[in-house]
């Protein structure tokens, strides 16, 4: 799967847009049934449009059109012209598993199918 | 359903050092296996280890799997001449009647004796096992840069 895409917003108590983002979540699948956290692939900086409070984080998964709010750890005045960079501690997405494990039967599929299966490496070239 | 890379099982790297597994054999076969199957146990050594088995069915899976074909070691074909790769043909599998609950794909060497039947690699086909319904072919497609990638 490939990183989808978020606009996270920094706002103030009021929700008032403070700063805006661009970040990619990549989801990192925990085996079956757990949960799939997308985690953020950096660090996010926000640079700050209006002054004022910033004790608010919208999380916005644009394809699908879903929205949460988290906030920062501690709230911080910011004022126009700064960047203010935030550190992701925890997954700008959880897609729940379940807590049980249980058999999912196979399913009988009903035309011809081509798997491409992915080349193993034997070697790593240095410095990746 | 997307498949996992290749993994070479943990022994068969050092059965390719001390060429115990010869990877310029050309007796290689591929068998699958159900998600009850040990196939992704990265210890495994021989084929007489690995569990799971799918079950043969007349005229549409056999026992032991099928033979890979054109075996070969050449250059990756990319920018950097240093990648080499070691590829065969795709295999398939034309289901006469229903073949249940693939999962993992696993190539062996081929051997007279069972000791002989070193692991090379394995992948899990899909995330979960499926059956392939009569008057159907499954492909195991190999990538454009082969099975192994030698960097």
């Amino acid at each position: 799967m490939e990183p989808q895409k978020f606009v996270v917003r920094l706002q103030d108590a009021a929700g008032e847009l403070l700063a805006w983002a661009t970040v990619y979540g990549l989801p990192k699948p925990q085996p079956r049934p757990r949960s799939c956290p997308l985690w953020a692939t950096e660090p996010t900086q926000f640079a700050i449009e209006q002054a004022g409070l910033a004790c608010e984080i919208t999380i916005h998964w644009c394809d699908l059109d879903v929205a949460r709010k988290t906030a920062p750890m501690e709230s911080v005045h910011v004022e126009p012209g700064q960047v203010f960079t935030y550190h992701w501690i925890e997954p700008l997405w959880l897609v729940p598993g379940s807590s049980e494990m249980f058999p999912l039967p196979a399913v009988t599929v009903r035309e011809s199918i081509t798997i491409g299966v992915p080349s193993g490496m034997m070697g790593v070239v240095a410095g990746r | 359903m997307a498949a996992s890379a290749w993994a070479v099982y943990n022994l068969a790297k050092k059965k390719i050092g001390n060429s115990t597994l010869n990877l310029a054999s050309t007796i290689f076969r591929m068998t699958l296996h159900t998600s009850a199957s040990n196939a992704n146990t990265a210890t495994l050594g021989t084929f007489v280890s690995l569990t799971g088995e799918v079950t043969s069915v007349a005229a549409s899976y056999s026992s032991s799997g099928k033979p890979l074909i054109n075996e070969v070691w050449t250059n990756a074909g990319t920018a950097s001449a240093g990648q080499y790769k070691f590829d065969a043909d795709d295999v398939f599998w034309s289901a006469n009647a229903l073949i249940s609950n693939i999962k993992f794909g696993v190539i062996w060497l081929s051997a007279a004796a069972t000791t002989g039947r070193h692991l090379l690699c394995r992948s899990s086909l899909s995330t979960a096992q499926f059956n392939l319904a009569a008057g159907n072919r499954m492909t195991v497609q190999m990538a454009a840069t082969g099975i192994l990638l030698l960097n």
